[in-house]
């Protein structure tokens, strides 16, 4: 066996040539010696061979490696490097041009198309395959590498239906392409003035990619029939940008999967405090145990989901609050729950705010910071203790210094803004608002009252555990007024949808919406595979988050799935059923004005191709003699 | 006087013929250059000129029909394009390549509008009448599309001429028609280069009033296929048996393209003699294939590829149809072989078989269609019927597009009563437009999906057969009649989504056309009054 170097050197040896280009007596006596190497078996040598074929192909290689190797074998290994994408391009026409020259073909007129185009025999590929039906199935069977390489190689292809070839169905109906392969697609189109054939793309490939690919058409065209044409105007006077935002907007709406996993004390089960959206309403953190006496804090941004940021927290964290620029994470500190602490992080740095000696209560963003509920040991007083973002302390005041009761005291909801808050004590209904806070108004409840949310700025729902269920508070002056109630039917844990007018209410593992100021139930929006044990609402009341066990799922309540995937959706592929569901959205503001551009043009679009659809009815009725109109009776004369 | 003339624009060959008022019948009209007088295997000459234009690459030159089957060196000229079985291309059964001709770029389509045109146009000057009618024939299974080609694309340079349009299957059978006595019924069984179409028709009695005697057309089937797929099989055979190697396809198709010429050749010949030889030689390599066929051989290639099976399958559903609306086979009173392809023996054997043998005759089966054309044209009456299926789309319960049958196959016309009722119904609130979307069913019924493969021109003027895939089939089965010029209804005020809105009435008037009058419920008035929607075949 000869070392891997040596058949290098002899390779290098037997490749110098004459002037003549036949070999000298050392060129010729290295060959024989590589010869007979790989004649004996010797890999090296055949692999050295090999390698030279490839770089520079030529007929005493070829035949003595089909020797070594047998000509099957060799053919195909041969073809795999002329279809190879990674290999230069000049490399793969050398391969090509030795087959021509010695009448190879691959086996296959699918291969056999592949190999013409890869190896730059354009005549060759026409020929072999004149409606391009052989390299479209080629396309949908290769790589994308492979793929990117054939587009490449088709570029300027004459009259070969690219569509078909890249889209793999005639005219792209129903086509998903990737952004490179309708960018292709486009150009040559449009290089080849072909508007028409552009003109059917457009109506194909997802909406923002149809926007941008408009300007290709330049001024020069116009389909000619009415309803087309002014489609086309108006798709045209579309901006891009705009309609790309738009799309984003849309798609932000989709549902958001957030996975609690890592090193976790426990499977991650929720609890209603340990999830909180900033107010802003783009990030939610979410609170987990790492250990009896640590936690961590993750942070997703959202709609993408993306982990932002992570606090670890020396505290088995029970609840956490996002105030934008930093988190608060409040828990046992000891492993039981008899010392409690507070902790600020910001910036990578932790802050002790409360730490041990004191039983915190409860925790709630009050503007321009939040607020503090705690006791000082047993028996003690609770207090209130007003904060400024960075932790600095405003004020500290006892409940019965803000004329409330020395009672235990849970805050049950935040108002908009964070300008007011509900408390529950003592059976009743507090409403806490204004700088520096006060009582702005209390009514008594039939019932302890379980949770609440506020409707507004000067309505509460309340939830009631027995009695009534669910009630809805007016705050009118300095009182509380009933407006609305309606009987607990197994709902839990109100909360406020103000965008949209609603309130949620979780139902079992899923959630009812009713309206915010009736409690009736709306329209049934359904929340298609989501669900949870806890629902949080954003400070913005736009998102409605389903925690459940190990996960987090975020959505944009009123919205169902299929009208988000819109966005990216080929308009091939949309159906009757669109044109509905995008007709519904703009009627409605749930999507926000960001995302209004995208669906307007939408609907255009699907008006104009569904809009006229018809369904089949039931009733044949009669016309009667006494109802048949002038037009009928001229009918009838002719 | 009025003079008529048919044309009928075949895969091969095309005739132009001329009523002959005295005679009562219809005769080949000659044109000096471009025409040619065949001999149809009976002894009877016909007059046709082949379906073939070439085009000089330099000077804008072309030549027309005999002009290029009698000078085989065109095609193997590389200044000269050559093109054939353009028809194929304007139906849409073949998929259309342009091919660079000097500085232009020429289509299929675009070669036979010219062909067409020219010989619509040498016909008129021929016959030399300031007072013309010209009635053309179109096949059945494409007939709205073609119709629209005859008369925007190619009519429109022949000036004030009237032109009709009828398919080409019934033609034939109203030219067949003056041999028959009234009652009687009979098959005509068109085998083209490019089709199989299966007619039995019934000799009405004259009518009061009427112009000439009439036909009944009680059942037709048909195939997507033809002599030139029976070409493609022989130049195949000759291609493997000669050894035509692939590795070069550009070689392969410039070979190919004249292996088909010469199978056509042969195939003519092998219905006479035992044996004929495919050949076709490479003009850029000098090398020769060759390959003898003998008629055993080729009988045996047609029924090992299913060619006599599957004619004779398509004759069998037309039989049934005539059957099943009570004229069984043993009333049929004469069978006529129509098409250069019932030439071939094997096929004349299996009308034969079926049918008592003095019953089949072979009588001028390439002038038979324009003939009958211009019987149509000089005043013989048709009553057809319906050869498809049409449907309504409309969105069903689970919001996917459904289709309600409108008519059926088979369907007599004119219809006096309404052929179907139905409500619509908007789907979208404040719906102010439903639309009438009217789809054709084609190879659920008349036309079997019997084309396996296809022959395909690529843009160096060579060919090569590819195969035809059951997607294709698919997507040739169901037709959008109406996609560029759909038929609305306003709803004012707007409809309510579910609500039945509009009471339609779908009638065929006697032009073929699918009519629709449309009630609105709400308002409790006539919107449309018999409007045409689609033309039926």
């Amino acid at each position: 066996m000869l070392s891997r170097q040596r058949p290098e050197r002899l390779a290098r040896r037997a490749a110098r040539r004459r002037g003549d280009g036949t070999r000298g007596i050392v060129a010729r006596w290295a060959w024989e010696r590589l010869v007979r190497a790989g004649d004996r078996g010797d890999q090296a040598a055949a692999d050295v061979l090999w390698e030279g074929w490839l770089g520079d192909p030529d007929e005493e290689r070829w035949d003595v490696l089909a020797r070594w190797r047998g000509p099957v074998a060799l053919a195909d290994a041969a073809f795999e490097a002329a279809v190879d994408p990674g290999r230069d391009g000049g490399a793969r026409e050398a391969i090509g041009v030795f087959w021509a020259g010695r009448g190879l073909v691959p086996d296959g007129a699918v291969a056999r198309a592949l190999f013409f185009v890869m190896t730059g025999q354009a005549a060759q590929h026409r020929a072999a395959d004149p409606d391009g039906s052989l390299l479209a199935s080629a396309y949908r069977g290769a790589d994308e590498a492979t793929r990117a390489a054939l587009r490449g190689a088709l570029a300027g292809a004459g009259d070969l239906d690219l569509v078909r070839v890249v889209a793999g169905e005639p005219h792209g109906r129903a086509a998903r392409m990737s952004g490179d392969e309708i960018g292709y697609l486009a150009g040559q189109l449009a290089g080849r003035r072909d508007w028409a054939g552009l003109w059917r793309l457009v109506r194909d490939i997802p909406l923002a990619d149809a926007i941008a690919a408009m300007p290709a058409f330049g001024d020069g065209w116009r389909p000619a029939e009415d309803r087309g044409g002014a489609l086309f105007e108006r798709m045209a006077r579309s901006e891009p940008g705009e309609i790309a935002r738009a799309r984003d907007a849309l798609a932000a709406s989709a549902p958001t999967h957030l996975v609690l996993d890592g090193e976790l004390y426990w499977q991650w089960l929720p609890s209603p405090g340990c999830g909180s959206f900033s107010p802003d309403g783009r990030e939610l953190a979410v609170a987990a145990e790492t250990s009896a006496v640590s936690g961590v804090i993750h942070v997703f941004e959202l709609p993408g989901g993306t982990l932002a940021e992570q606090h670890e927290v020396s505290l088995r964290p029970s609840r956490v609050l996002h105030l934008g620029g930093s988190i608060l994470a409040s828990g046992p500190v000891d492993g039981t729950y008899r010392r409690h602490g507070l902790v600020r992080s910001a910036g990578g740095r932790a802050t002790k705010l409360l730490w041990s000696s004191h039983t915190l209560l409860d925790l709630a963003p009050y503007r321009p910071g939040f607020v503090v509920l705690y006791r000082l040991g047993t028996g003690s007083a609770e207090h209130m203790r007003f904060c400024a973002n960075d932790g600095e302390v405003v004020r500290d005041v006892p409940l019965a210094g803000l004329g409330l009761p020395d009672q235990y005291c849970r805050v049950l909801a935040v108002g908009p803004g964070s300008r007011s808050l509900a408390l529950s004590l003592a059976d009743r209904l507090w409403i806490m608002g204004g700088d520096p806070a006060r009582v702005l108004a209390s009514g008594r409840a039939d019932a302890p009252i379980e949770a609440a949310c506020f409707a507004g700025p000067d309505r509460v729902a309340t939830l009631t555990h027995g009695g009534p269920g669910l009630q809805l508070w007016r705050l009118d002056g300095g009182r509380l007024e009933l407006e609305a109630t309606r009987s607990r039917a197994h709902e839990l844990n109100p909360v406020a949808l103000h965008v949209q007018g609603m309130i949620a209410v979780r139902r079992g593992w899923g959630a009812e919406l009713l309206d915010a100021k009736t409690l009736l139930p709306t329209r049934e929006r359904p929340f298609a595979g989501v669900s949870g044990r806890y629902l949080w609402g954003s400070p913005d009341g736009r998102r409605l988050a389903f925690a459940g066990e190990g996960f987090v799922d975020v959505v944009v309540p009123g919205l169902p799935a299929s009208v988000t995937a819109l966005a990216a959706q080929p308009l091939a592929a949309m159906s009757p059923a669109d044109l509905a569901a995008v007709t519904d959205l703009l009627g409605d503001s749930v999507t926000g004005p960001a995302a209004r551009p995208f669906l307007v043009l939408l609907h255009d679009i699907l008006e104009y191709r569904f809009g006229a659809d018809v369904g089949i009815g039931t009733a044949i009725p009669a016309v009667g003699e006494d109802e048949i109109s002038l037009q009928a009776r001229e009918r009838r004369a002719t | 006087m009025t003079d008529r003339i048919g044309i009928d624009f075949g895969t091969a060959n095309t005739v132009a013929a001329r009523w002959n008022e005295i005679a009562g019948r219809g005769e080949p009209v000659p044109l000096d250059g471009i025409d040619l007088v065949r001999d149809a295997g009976t002894g009877v000459s016909q007059r046709v000129i082949p379906s073939l234009i070439a085009y000089s690459h330099e000077g804008g030159r072309r030549w027309l029909g005999a002009q290029v089957a009698t000078r085989p060196e065109l095609l193997a000229d590389p200044g000269v394009s050559v093109f054939q079985a353009t028809k194929s291309n304007v139906t849409g059964r073949a998929i259309d390549i342009a091919r660079a001709v000097g500085g232009r770029r020429i289509t299929g389509r675009d070669a036979a509008t010219q062909f067409l045109g020219d010989v619509m146009a040498m016909a008129v000057l021929a016959v030399g009448s300031d007072d013309l009618e010209i009635v053309a024939t179109a096949p059945v299974e494409t007939f709205d599309t073609y119709r629209d080609w005859l008369v925007r694309d190619v009519a429109g340079g022949v000036g004030t001429a009237r032109l009709r349009v009828v398919d080409e299957a019934t033609a034939a059978a109203v030219g067949y028609s003056a041999r028959m006595s009234p009652g009687d019924v009979f098959c005509v069984f068109d085998f083209g280069a490019g089709t199989l179409d299966i007619t039995v028709v019934r000799v009405e009695e004259p009518g009061a009033g009427r112009a000439g005697a009439g036909v009944r057309v009680i059942s037709k089937g048909g195939l997507d296929l033809g002599g030139n797929h029976i070409d493609a099989l022989l130049a195949e055979r000759a291609a493997t048996a000669a050894g035509l190697p692939h590795g070069d396809a550009v070689s392969y198709n410039r070979v190919f393209r004249r292996l088909l010429a010469s199978a056509e050749a042969a195939k003519i010949a092998l219905a006479r003699a035992d044996r004929a030889v495919i050949s076709a030689a490479d003009p850029v390599t000098g090398a020769r294939y060759r390959c003898e066929v003998t008629r055993g051989e080729f009988e045996g290639l047609l029924r090992e590829r299913d060619i006599l099976g599957r004619a004779g399958r398509g004759l069998r559903k037309a039989l049934d149809g005539a059957a099943a609306r009570g004229y069984p086979a043993d009333v049929i009173a004469g069978v006529f072989l129509v098409g250069g392809s019932c030439l071939i023996p094997a096929v004349q054997d299996l009308l034969r078989l079926q049918f008592n043998p003095a019953l089949v005759h072979l009588d001028r089966p390439l002038e038979a269609v324009a003939a009958g054309a211009a019987a149509i044209a000089g005043g013989q009456e048709l009553h057809d019927h319906i050869q498809h299926d049409y449907e309504i789309r409309h969105v069903g319960a689970g919001g996917a597009y459904e289709f309600e049958p409108l008519v059926q196959a088979g369907t007599g016309y004119p219809t006096a009563e309404p052929v179907t009722t139905l409500t619509l119904k908007a789907i979208h609130h404040g719906q102010r437009r439903l639309g009438i979307n009217v789809y054709e069913r084609a190879h659920d019924t008349y036309r079997d999906d019997s084309a396996d493969l296809e022959i395909i021109y690529d843009a160096g003027g060579g060919a090569r057969t590819v195969p035809v895939t059951p997607q294709q089939r698919q997507e040739r089965a169901r037709r959008w009649l109406n996609e560029d010029s759909p038929t609305f209804l306003e709803a004012d005020p707007p409809a309510a989504a579910g609500a039945d809105r509009f009471r339609l009435e779908f009638r065929i008037d006697g032009q073929k056309r699918l009519t629709v009058s449309a009630f609105d419920i709400e308002r409790r008035i006539w919107v449309l009054d018999r409007r045409p929607v689609v033309r039926l075949a």
